[in-house]
């Protein structure tokens, strides 16, 4: 992921790499298709290949006007967002700092970044709603951004940590000498040579917060509806068709995402 | 943790919809549905405070015919009193119990975000336990004139007292599935005894939700009822001697059972979903269901094949009821006694009943509604291949027992299984 050493990659289609590419697309595409299929299946059983009979039930109850997706999809939108960029904001720092620091401690302090991800889920929650009840953080919007920085700070501590550990440092000391100030340093020198890694970590940062259920159900209530309240409940539930409709609403964000973000990862790969 | 879907119905709550639906109401319930109800002052009260509250009601999410019937139906009902229903689905009602607890923990004894909680059995003791819930409500809505408050199904919930703690929402009764296009009616094993034969002769076909499991702890407590002598001995108090008498059994039964059983018995479905998708794609022959509608509605939605059908042992199955509760702290408690008061309305639980929606036992008692509405309840279940008779069911329900079976048999499968 440097930004150092850029060599031309040589593009040539062998059977291979086409075989290969193919796979890729098949595995890629595949199980959409399958959600698609099953999101119209009326019923599908065993051993026959296709549904026995289509309906659009599951389209029309995940649609339906009395329970409107766009506020469970505008939540899970806003607070991904809002979580995203929170938490590479706080990582860029920590990261950054961490790169400067000999072995043993910067071990020491990774591991503590990494920790709330070693907890139990469910322990760890229920502590959570409890501070947040006397911080008066639970049942708010901003409290669930915050439940979700626990979890999304160390996944991009850790993008970022990888982006750094590639990352030389003296180039920030050769602006300076070159009379830039710190802020210029940060702007034009070291965020530039870091731009993929801060990509990729607000969207793995947005990922953790698109699918978090326990945390946003206990810290958020009914006050912060996102999609996975809706679809775990119909996976849970045993609902392969309407799951297969809620599963394509839900996916086709990040899909999105990822497409926007994807020929800037390899222009500055 | 158990599976937190209310499960239902009851013996005792299907007696009087028996005698409706024979004789028709009798003198006494005519008159009381005659009398038209009159709205106390404290009650009206309680309407203008619900009126613009927004109710949060938590309950399990897993089954999108009962979604749909909270939305399309409660919902817009509750709109035209002034409340918004805001239905938060859970995937287990212990989370919803949990954040209720969590909030009395960290001392939060107002404003509490759980407004309204679809409730039964052992969540409902442990609640009621822990002080989370708002007690001496349910009897005094002005809809309760229509529960039966005297049957023991309502009285006490899996044996524990509900004292005016929760209001029935509805009522269920345990039937076996099966298959029409694989297993012939006249090879159905209708005891559990005759059961374990079954499986002798065809293996893997056969297996239960694993307890915790709300459905796995309550196939293996019929079976202890049945090698131990009838429900009958099991009523009442815990009894430990009881236990130690039955208890050997079931596990006997059961390493009997287990070599026939799916896999050989050794892994299990989570939960009666990961039973229906076994039993749908045919690799097991039976799956069981609650509802009193049988499984209509599971049928129209396509997750079980149109040749399912529902049928009992003949010693009867458990029947209960499923109740809503509020939580001690909540915000909206006017709307949420509001809303458990529509809930129990004879026409929202009529469009409960129907097979086309929910298939839903009721929670009231027609004959305290009166004689056009038994007629009603009749034709809305529409009897046929995936509803039993429910005079049928009634013959052939007794009550659950005491919490404390429960709890023991989840230790005792647990220590079983290793």
């Amino acid at each position: 992921m440097s930004g150092l050493s850029r060599r031309p990659v040589p593009r040539r289609w062998t059977p291979g790499s086409v075989l290969l590419g193919a796979l890729l697309l098949a595995g890629a595409v595949g199980p959409l298709l399958l959600l698609g299929v099953w999101s119209l299946a009326g019923a599908w059983f065993y051993p026959a290949l296709l549904p026995g009979e289509w309906s659009l039930r599951a389209w029309a109850s995940a649609l339906s006007p009395d329970t409107p997706l766009w506020a469970p999809l505008w939540g899970s939108m806003w607070v991904g967002t809002v979580t995203a960029v929170t938490a590479t904001g706080l990582a860029l720092p920590a990261a950054r700092a961490l790169n400067g620091w000999p072995g043993r401690s910067r071990a020491w302090v990774q591991s503590a970044l990494l920790a709330p991800l070693i907890l139990p889920a469910f322990a760890g929650v229920m502590g959570i709603q409890v501070v947040f009840i006397r911080l008066g953080l639970a049942d708010t919007p901003a409290g669930v951004v915050a439940a979700h920085l626990i979890v999304a700070v160390p996944y991009a501590v850790a993008v970022l940590s990888a982006t750094f550990a590639g990352y030389d440092a003296r180039l920030e000391d050769a602006a300076r000498t070159l009379g830039a100030s710190r802020a210029a340093v940060w702007w034009q020198v070291t965020l530039p040579a870091v731009r993929s890694g801060v990509l990729v970590a607000l969207l793995m940062a947005f990922l953790v917060s698109w699918s978090e259920y326990l945390l946003t159900l206990i810290v958020g209530g009914a006050q912060v509806r996102t999609l996975p309240l809706l679809l775990f409940s119909a996976v849970q539930g045993g609902d392969y068709a309407l799951s297969g409709a809620l599963g394509l609403v839900y996916l086709l964000p990040p899909l999105l995402g990822f497409a926007l973000l994807a020929p800037r990862l390899r222009s500055a790969a | 943790m158990t599976r937190l879907r209310p499960t239902t119905s009851s013996f005792p709550l299907m007696a009087p919809l028996l005698t409706a639906l024979l004789v028709t109401a009798t003198p006494q319930s005519a008159a009381q549905a005659a009398a038209p109800a009159k709205p106390s002052a404290a009650w009206a009260a309680t309407e203008r405070a619900a009126r613009g509250q927004t109710v949060n009601f938590y309950m399990w999410g897993g089954s999108d015919n009962i979604n749909r019937y909270v939305d399309t139906v409660v919902a817009p009902a509750a709109r035209k009193l002034g409340l918004t229903v805001r239905r938060v689905p859970v995937t287990d009602t212990a989370q919803a119990v949990n954040k209720v607890l969590g909030e009395k923990r960290a001392g939060k004894v107002r404003g509490g975000s759980v407004d309204l909680i679809w409730i039964n059995g052992e969540n409902f003791r442990t609640a009621q336990q822990a002080g989370l819930l708002k007690t001496g409500w349910a009897e005094s809505l002005p809809n309760a004139r229509y529960v039966n408050w005297k049957s023991p199904a309502i009285r006490t919930d899996f044996g524990f007292p509900v004292n005016g703690s929760e209001s029935p929402w509805g009522s269920a009764q345990w039937q076996y599935v099966y298959d029409s296009a694989r297993v012939k009616p006249s090879e159905l094993p209708r005891s559990f005894a005759a059961l374990a034969a079954w499986a002798q002769r065809h293996p893997g076909r056969f297996t239960f939700p694993a307890p915790p499991n709300f459905y796995g702890n309550r196939f293996l407590r019929q079976a202890m009822f049945e090698l131990g002598g009838g429900p009958q001995g099991f009523a009442g108090p815990f009894r430990e001697a009881t236990w130690q008498r039955a208890s050997p059994k079931l596990w006997s039964y059961l390493d009997g059972l287990r070599p026939n059983m799916w896999r050989g018995g050794r892994t299990f479905p989570a939960d009666l979903p990961q039973l229906y998708t076994l039993f749908a794609n045919g690799e097991v022959d039976f799956a069981f269901v609650q509802n009193i509608g049988g499984v209509a509605a599971d049928v129209q939605r396509g997750l079980l094949p149109k040749t399912a059908r529902v049928y009992l042992f003949d010693a009867g199955t458990v029947s209960d009821t499923h109740f809503v509760a509020i939580p001690f702290n909540a915000a909206h408690a006017a709307g949420a006694q509001v809303l458990a008061n529509l809930l129990l309305r004879p026409d929202l639980q009529l469009a409960k009943l129907s097979g086309d929606t929910w298939g839903d036992g009721l929670g009231i008692d027609p004959g305290r509604v009166g004689p056009a509405f038994s007629a009603q309840v009749k034709a809305a279940l529409k009897v046929g291949p995936y509803t039993l008779d429910p005079a049928l069911l009634a013959r052939r329900s007794f009550s659950d027992v005491d919490a404390t079976y429960d709890r023991r048999v989840q230790d005792g499968f647990r220590a079983w299984l290793k």
